[in-house]
């Protein structure tokens, strides 16, 4: 009875935790229906006209497209780049490698409002600044990290024995990555280049700071946020929110859900 | 000139070792095409550790290799053909069958005809024809065993290394792979070199078997002659169920030896190869199936000892009897089940065993410690 | 650099580069020094520079430190940064805790991967959209004011404060540290529970002389995590919060986008880069000092 009575009270407070985490998100979308210019209860009418201003609203667009350009670029080369790292934590044992791993892994722990004064007074000084590769270039040693914690858990579940036996079955070491690295390694890479294509797709504090006049859509975001508010925002943080988590959802359906083959 | 007459796979004084450890130390064997050779030892012996050095996976730290007489340390993996079965089979999760199995042809550029011919011949060979098109993962461990066999055979190779492929079985696929493999060996004709830690396995299938310990070959010859003739304390007890008594010489008797130990008088044929004088301490291994059983006293003065039941164990039908000489010191008696009727094996009790002088053997060196 | 040892792998015995080990670095290390390492040297680099007329020139001067840490509006943002995020990282451990001991213990494997979806899956979306939402939420006249007043209670100050900041940051950190906590609970062995049970050790005593030394670790380092995120965040004390008291961060974008100080902002962003390293410094070695106990066992 006293173990029911427990057990009860502990699925509640789970259940307010997960209530607090999905509560903005839920008042974002239910909210950006709303005709209403001040989004509070009761709740007045339902309608889409946020959603066509912010369809109207040319700054939004090239907000969009931008945080999309660069996403894809990010992805890529981040997933690239994890990859790269992954491999080479798995196969090589050298002298420096713990301080490469730890210079490698050191972008996402630094508060990323450091980070975007650090790659505005850097790209500014080479000349890089105001570009959309500049979000980039600020964007990628944030992400590689995930793509390469990604790669290198797959790699971890791999027989150890695997790559030898390609080799010893007449696969030279680049013909191995070809057919053996990447082939086991295929889930861990789409869910990277989903992860940090999320990633990027929602970092504002970076491309706020870098991105100049071509603005991405959180960089665009952040900036009507400190100005003037309208409820528009409403409608693009919920367009926002459903793309970074479809894109976080793929990764996860592509990690876990689909079973990989070969897991040991 | 040594070209002509080296033999197929020639190990030269090899040694390798990791860093301080070393794994291997001065190894050397010759093999002829054709061999059945077994490497066997405990787990860390080398006998791995060996194995991929032939195959290219290790660098030996000195030594040569050579294989047709041709100098191997440098050659990369993918330019050899050493084809390995792996002891986790090491097959690729993401390939069917079929595609495992061709793995090796597509990597030497056979073109496609070919190479499903090839494979689809060498998976009905191992019978496994109808399982082409499946996952690995989906396989039992025996189709596994067959599926890594025909991958490491079908580019044609003139040696095949297995390292401990059957530890992965259970008892009764073991038995049925290891005549599998024998039957192979026989058709194919080519060098099968093998690693175990498992006896029965080396002495059943090998004809010739190479002991490791330590990183070094402490002896090498035909199977039944390893078992028989030990020529270390150390290879006495990992090669067969052997007791091992040690004492003085105390009398020289044409070619016999009597050796008095602590739990008796007992006589040993003397070993042809060297000489031994009255006053040396020797030791002397007596077959664990080679002793009989008695709780008689036994009318013998020589090649008797008395001692108290500790337990005994069964294996199928045969089964073995551990008998305590002194405090410490065990003594084991392997009969079959009907050979023991009748005796009192009721731990605690006392019986006496005996054996005839041909039966023990003389340790060339005494390595006691 | 040269790549010679390798863990596994066939032996690099032919002569000439090993170019296939050496590509392996290059792109991260490359990509590293190019764009992380040589902008970190150059912020240090910078705190010594000087401006004048809104021109930055290189310099070797103190007078950016010496200005930066005379100024009593800095010490203040640093004390007060520093106290929100240790008030942050204690409400969340002692409220993250009983939800990841639920998750471990008290519920269903099916129940359990629902709730690491529900934790994981924030964490990767939208945080800028999230702060925002709680400012609708927190405003005075906002949604949970409006339902306070439909029953005749507030409006209720809940925006501008230390309040809304903290709720910005448990927004960031509190589903991190709850899969942290999890995930360090899921390693304590289950049958050293069963044994202090079985010692007559009862449920909330278990909880805390053993399963919470036992994930010592794991819990420590959660803290860790939702001190680093709390320290350098930047929108909830601005959006949230109101920049009133400013934090670090807050004072980092004003000396950068107001002021154009860029050497005062970098003064700025090295100490908190030094105070964050120092601090979880001592928290790692506080988590992995053996516990007085051990040692005679």
């Amino acid at each position: 009875m006293i173990d029911r009575l427990i057990n009860g009270l502990f699925r509640v407070y789970i259940l307010l935790a997960i209530l607090f985490i999905l509560m903005p998100i839920l008042t974002l979308v239910v909210f950006s229906f709303n005709i209403n210019r001040h989004p509070r209860l009761p709740w007045s009418e339902f309608s889409f006209i946020w959603y066509e201003a912010m369809w109207n609203d040319p700054a939004m667009q090239s907000g969009f497209v931008n945080s999309l350009i660069v996403a894809a670029c990010v992805a890529v080369i981040a997933t690239f780049i994890g990859f790269c790292t992954a491999y080479l934590d798995y196969r090589f044992r050298f002298r420096g490698k713990i301080a490469i791993l730890a210079i490698f892994f050191m972008p996402p722990t630094i508060p990323i409002v450091i980070l975007g004064m650090v790659f505005l007074v850097y790209l500014a000084k080479i000349g890089l600044f105001g570009e959309l590769y500049s979000v980039v270039i600020g964007h990628v040693a944030y992400c590689a990290p995930f793509a390469m914690a990604l790669v290198r858990m797959r790699l971890a579940q791999m027989d150890e024995n695997l790559e030898a036996a390609a080799w010893n079955l007449g696969a030279s070491e680049w013909t191995t990555i070809r057919e053996i690295i990447i082939p086991f390694t295929r889930p861990a890479i789409i869910a990277a280049l989903f992860l940090t294509m999320a990633v990027s797709f929602d970092e504002y504090m970076i491309a706020w700071f870098v991105s100049g006049l071509n603005e991405t859509l959180p960089a665009r975001i952040l900036a009507v946020l400190q100005g003037q508010v309208t409820p528009q925002i409403n409608a693009v943080g919920s367009v926002v929110f459903v793309i970074s988590i479809s894109l976080v959802l793929v990764a996860q359906f592509v990690l876990l859900v689909r079973r990989p083959q070969g897991s040991r | 000139m040594t070209m002509t007459t080296d033999p197929f796979l020639v190990l030269d004084d090899i040694s390798k070792s990791f860093g301080t450890v070393e794994a291997v130390r001065h190894v050397s064997m010759e093999i002829e095409a054709g061999e059945f050779v077994a490497l066997m030892g405990p787990s860390g012996c080398g006998k791995t550790t060996t194995l991929r050095m032939i195959a290219g996976l290790e660098a030996p730290s000195a030594g040569e290799i050579r294989l047709d007489g041709v100098r191997m340390n440098e050659v990369k993996p993918w330019r050899r053909d050493t084809p390995l079965v792996w002891q986790s089979f090491a097959l690729f999760p993401f390939m069917t069958v079929f595609k495992n199995v061709e793995f090796g042809l597509r990597m030497r550029k056979i073109d496609k005809a070919t190479r499903r011919r090839k494979t689809m011949d060498w998976l009905e060979r191992l019978g496994i024809g109808d399982l082409s098109q499946r996952d690995t993962n989906k396989l039992s461990g025996g189709q596994q065993q067959r599926v890594a066999l025909a991958r490491a055979l079908v580019a044609e190779p003139r040696v095949l290394l297995l390292d401990e492929p059957f530890s992965a079985l259970d008892a009764h696929l073991r038995v049925q792979m290891q005549s599998e493999l024998a039957r192979l060996h026989r058709q194919l004709g080519i060098t099968f070199l093998f690693v175990t830690h498992a006896q029965s396995e080396a002495l059943a299938m090998a004809s010739r078997v190479a002991v490791m310990n330590e990183g070094r070959i402490v002896q090498i010859g035909a199977p039944l002659a390893v078992y028989r003739a030990p020529t270390s304390r150390f290879v006495a007890e990992f090669v067969g169920m052997n007791n091992i008594l040690t004492g003085p010489v105390t009398r020289l008797n044409g070619n016999e030896a009597l050796v008095q130990t602590d739990f008796g008088p007992l006589c040993a044929p003397l070993p042809p190869t060297h000489r031994v004088a009255p006053g040396e301490r020797i030791s002397v291994v007596i077959g664990a199936d080679r002793i009989a059983l008695s709780d008689d006293d036994v009318q013998s003065t020589e090649n008797v000892v008395k001692g108290t039941v500790l337990g005994q164990e069964f294996v199928g039908a045969m089964i073995t009897v551990f008998l305590e000489l002194a405090p410490g010191v065990e003594f084991r008696i392997q009969k079959q089940q009907h050979e023991l009727q009748g005796l009192d094996l009721t731990i605690g009790s006392t019986l006496t065993a005996w054996w005839t002088t041909e039966h023990a053997y003389v340790l060339p060196q005494t390595d006691e410690d | 650099m040269s790549i010679q040892s390798e863990a596994r792998g066939p032996p690099s015995g032919s002569r000439g580069p090993y170019w296939f080990g050496l590509f392996w670095p290059a792109p991260s290390v490359s990509w590293q020094m190019a764009f992380f390492v040589a902008p970190l040297c150059l912020l240090v680099a910078i705190t010594f520079w000087k401006v004048a007329n809104f021109q930055l020139s290189a310099d070797f001067t103190t007078a950016n430190w010496v200005s930066m840490y005379s100024a009593g509006y800095f010490w203040d943002a640093f004390l007060y940064t520093l106290f929100l995020a240790a008030v942050t990282t204690v409400l969340i451990s002692i409220i993250a805790f009983p939800c990841a001991y639920a998750l471990a213990f008290k519920v269903s494997p099916a129940t359990r991967r629902l709730g690491v979806f529900f934790l994981l899956t924030p964490f990767f979306t939208s945080f800028i959209v999230r702060v925002y939402s709680w400012q609708v939420i927190l405003s005075n006249d906002g949604i949970l004011n409006s339902g306070f007043g439909a029953v005749g209670l507030g409006p209720f100050n809940m925006l501008n404060n230390s309040f809304s900041t903290i709720v910005g940051f448990f927004t960031l950190a509190f589903p991190l540290v709850i899969l942290l906590h999890l995930l360090s609970l899921s390693n304590v062995d289950r049958s050293i529970i069963e044994a202090a049970h079985n010692l007559r050790c009862g449920r909330v005593m278990t909880v805390f002389l053993i399963i919470v030394p036992a994930a010592r670790v794991g819990l420590t380092l959660a803290a860790c995590f939702a001190f680093l995120l709390s320290f350098g965040e930047y929108l909830s004390p601005s959006l949230l919060g109101g920049s009133r008291p400013p934090t670090l961060s807050v004072l980092l974008v004003d000396t950068v986008k107001s002021g154009n100080h860029w050497p005062k902002a970098s003064v700025i962003a090295i100490t908190m880069i030094v105070t964050l390293t120092l601090i979880l410094f001592a928290a790692v070695k506080f988590a992995y000092h053996k516990s007085p106990g051990a040692d005679r066992d």
